[in-house]
């Protein structure tokens, strides 16, 4: 049950997200424009720099736009990046109808052909930025950095033309200001959780978090603002906690795409704590100060480049000592290794982490395979269950 | 050595007039006892990742996912190691050629064992990478990725910059493993003797180009699958080339076609993803068509590679435009032009399931080839071998004799 302070920021940011595509229409009305983008390695301080509003397009769970986009993909295409089309090609999610452009990092296969698609079949302007999968956090690369800098700079370049006006050095140290600020809101959400009486559960940090996709990002500062106030007055709950404390790490977890975690929670488990890309991993690691007084994209290029990366990048040894830091951090007796059906990346390494997490941590490993279909429920719940009972064994 | 002898090829029409095409098919299956008596060093690599600088060190590039795959599971028809990749715990989602490598690698069957792996990241494949990662951790083996940037022109300074960077330090990790420092004669020789077998492809290419083809779709297929790593041997892969070449010429001096080619064909190109089932091949011929083109490893012979300039710079820039690095529909168009020569009535698109490479991208391929082409144009789809061998050849069957 999620405690009472909290539940009222909750509730208003869901009013705020109710009425956020009015909000948008009417920006755009007044000459806003609209860039989505799918993957956390764009930074979004450059489209804010440019008077443009960010919406990162992370919707699924949904069958019915992940069939849609069978339009183009293949069916045993991941289905998140077949819902990227989807949602555009039904026409029934709002923030896509709105948009104006996308901008796409070239993280995966998946992606990529999503950004080709809707260079050529959907009408909308694509900006690419090309980017290094093979770097490591040892910094043995550095022209993985300077690509990645130039590439960034080239985007600025492109969008200030979109958007008719070069895009300033001082409007993106103060996105960077902003995001930074938000970024730090989100990481204290994400803390609360390694306590047991936490006063706020993940489920709603990461709720939290997601809305901050597509929410006006001053106002979305002002209710996370107004949130930790509330959880610094709230007191330890005091209630014991009898639910397994779990991680959960892997392939993206969308907006809507609820299923594993509510079958977790009903199985007894409780996710504490994750590595997944639209959780606390959006949020980790603020640009650095030199963002904000010397080169802004030098220091967009380092933050976004060497956070934590997405399993289609090399950096192995990074991927394996976060989720350990966190595993141990958060005390978990259990990880669940999410993996969308056909997201090749997460699923290759699925062997590695989980002998990694056992041998280092003693923590168990669950493979949670599935597609946005109701079909596989009770096949996972009956895993979920076998799981978390086992870890209460332990 | 006969391809007809082995278990998995049993059935298939083979060309047993081609004398030329036996003895390079022997090579090709004698490579592994051979380069083991070399005692140079094996470095795995990805299907379309360039190998000239491999063998500049003076180490053997083994295209690990084809060359496993083709033997193992297509020739010797085995169909344990696609179960044994899952038992290892990789995804039976993945594509045959990923499961093939994965299962006959982490079960300690390959047929040539691997000292090191390094290949392309980024652009070429992802199962690919990811494998590679798993087999090394797996044999706790030397691995080194470099990176070929995202092709885009408005990029090309700094890309190629970049690549050239990646290219030194690969130069210098490949110093390391083989204990052959890759120097610019090195480089320069090896680039040569690749040149060599992209001009030999070519001309094998001109072959298919003429009314009356002297070479049949599953002996072509084969032949330009060695360039996948210049069949470990790439000297003795241009001897193999020129033998046959000089038999494709004797056949064309007389205007006589392959075995199973009909007087007045249906002329096919094949694109997209290579498949495992072989047959196909066969069924092109069989109702009346021709193969006059492929583009599976087109990447790796599109163009020669500049000698006149410094070797270092004329392969970053060669790396750079290889098709497969390209958009998809970048890609494309910039093979129209080489599947214009090959001058087809119809074009056919290969797709593997449980790969995401070409099978993305085949909606964009399809629509591409039809607007600029304006021909006809097939997609197929196919998994392990013998898995739908029935409905594919029934699609190719309906496709030509709608078109003929």
């Amino acid at each position: 049950m999620v405690p009472e302070p909290q539940d009222s920021v909750i509730r208003r940011l869901e009013n705020r997200l109710s009425e956020e595509p009015q909000r948008i229409a009417e920006a755009k009305k007044n000459g806003a424009k609209v860039i989505g983008y799918f993957c956390p390695y764009v930074p979004e301080e450059i489209i804010l720099a440019a008077g443009m509003i960010p919406i990162r397009l992370a919707f699924g769970g949904e069958l019915e736009p992940a069939t849609a986009g069978e339009e183009f993909l293949k069916s045993y295409s991941c289905p998140y990046a077949r819902c990227c089309l989807g949602y555009k090609l039904e026409g029934k999610n709002e923030y896509f109808n709105m948009l104006d452009a996308i901008c796409v990092a070239q993280t995966c296969e998946n992606m990529k052909r999503v950004s080709e698609y809707y260079e050529k079949y959907l009408g909308i302007p694509v900006f690419s930025i090309g980017m290094p999968h093979t770097h490591e956090a040892s910094r043995s690369r550095p022209q993985a950095l300077e690509y990645f800098k130039k590439e960034l700079e080239l985007f600025r370049q492109r969008l200030g033309d979109f958007a008719g006006k070069p895009i300033k050095g001082s409007a993106i140290r103060n996105s960077i200001k902003l995001s930074n600020s938000i970024r730090e809101k989100l990481r204290l959400l994400f803390e609360y959780p390694r306590e047991p009486s936490s006063p706020i559960e993940w489920r709603d940090a990461i709720r939290i978090t997601q809305a901050g996709f597509v929410l006006e990002h001053n106002d979305y500062l002002s209710e996370l603002d107004n949130l930790t106030q509330e959880l610094e007055k709230k007191p330890p709950s005091g209630v014991k906690d009898n639910r397994v404390r779990l991680m959960i790490t892997g392939s993206v977890l969308a907006v809507g795409d609820h299923k594993i975690l509510d079958i977790v929670n009903e199985s007894g488990g409780n996710i504490v704590a994750d590595a997944v890309c639209t959780g606390s991993m959006f949020a980790r690691k603020n640009v650095t100060i030199f963002g904000i007084m010397g080169n802004p994209i030098d220091a967009l290029a380092e933050r976004y480049l060497y956070n934590i990366p997405c399993p289609c990048m090399t950096d192995l040894d990074k991927r394996l000592s976060r989720i350990a830091k966190i595993a141990r951090d958060y005390n978990v007796s259990g990880i669940i290794y999410y993996n969308l059906k056909y997201c090749d990346s997460w699923r290759a390494e699925f062997p590695i982490i989980k002998n990694y997490l056992n041998d280092k941590l003693k923590v168990p490993s669950l493979l949670l395979e599935s597609e946005y279909s109701s079909s596989d429920v009770g096949v996972i719940k009956t895993k979920a269950e076998a799981f978390i009972e086992m870890l209460r064994g332990v | 050595m006969k391809l007809e002898s082995f278990s998995g090829t049993a059935g298939l029409r083979f060309d047993s007039d081609l004398k030329s095409f036996d003895k390079l098919i022997s090579f090709y299956l004698n490579a592994p006892q051979r380069v083991a008596a070399t005692g140079k060093k094996v470095i795995a690599k990805g299907p379309l990742s360039p190998v000239d600088f491999i063998y500049a060190a003076n180490a053997v590039a083994y295209d690990i996912a084809t060359n496993e795959s083709m033997v193992q599971s297509v020739f010797n028809g085995r169909t344990d190691l696609r179960p044994e990749a899952a038992a290892a715990g990789m995804s039976p989602d993945f594509s045959p050629w990923s499961l093939a490598m994965l299962g006959a690698t982490l079960t300690g069957k390959a047929l040539l064992p691997v000292d090191a792996y390094s290949t392309a990241s980024s652009n070429l494949d992802d199962q690919i990478t990811k494998s590679f990662q798993v087999m090394a951790q797996a044999g706790s083996s030397p691995l080194h990725f470099w990176e070929i940037p995202f092709y885009n022109p408005e990029a090309e300074t700094f890309a190629l910059t970049y690549l050239k960077k990646e290219l030194q330090q690969l130069f210098d990790w490949l110093a390391l493993y083989t204990g052959n420092k890759v120097t610019e004669g090195d480089l320069r020789r090896s680039i040569h003797l690749g040149n060599l077998l992209r001009q030999d492809m070519a001309e094998i290419n001109t072959y298919l180009a003429m009314p009356k083809v002297p070479i049949a779709a599953l002996e072509y297929y084969l032949v330009q699958m060695m360039m996948g790593d210049y069949a470990q041997d790439p000297e003795g892969l241009h001897t193999h080339y020129r033998n046959l070449i000089d038999e494709l010429r004797i056949r064309a001096g007389k205007e006589e076609t392959a075995p199973g080619i009909s007087s007045s064909p249906v002329r096919v190109y094949l694109m997209g993803d290579e498949s495992q089932e072989l047959c196909i091949f066969n069924s092109i011929e069989n109702y009346g068509g021709v193969m006059v083109g492929c583009d599976f490893r087109l990447p790796l012979y599109y163009d020669v590679i500049d000698e006149a300039k410094s070797p270092l710079d004329s392969l970053a820039q060669w790396i750079w435009r290889m098709p497969c690095n390209m958009p998809s529909a970048k890609r494309v168009r910039s093979e129209l032009d080489l599947i214009s020569k090959q001058r087809p009535d119809a074009v056919m698109i290969s797709s593997v399931v449980g790969s995401r490479y070409i099978s993305g991208a085949e909606r964009m391929f399809r629509d591409v080839i039809k607007e600029e082409l304006g021909v006809p144009v097939l997609s197929i789809e196919t998994t392990f071998p013998n898995e739908n061998a029935e409905k594919v050849d029934y699609q190719i069957q309906a496709f030509l004799e709608t078109i003929g």
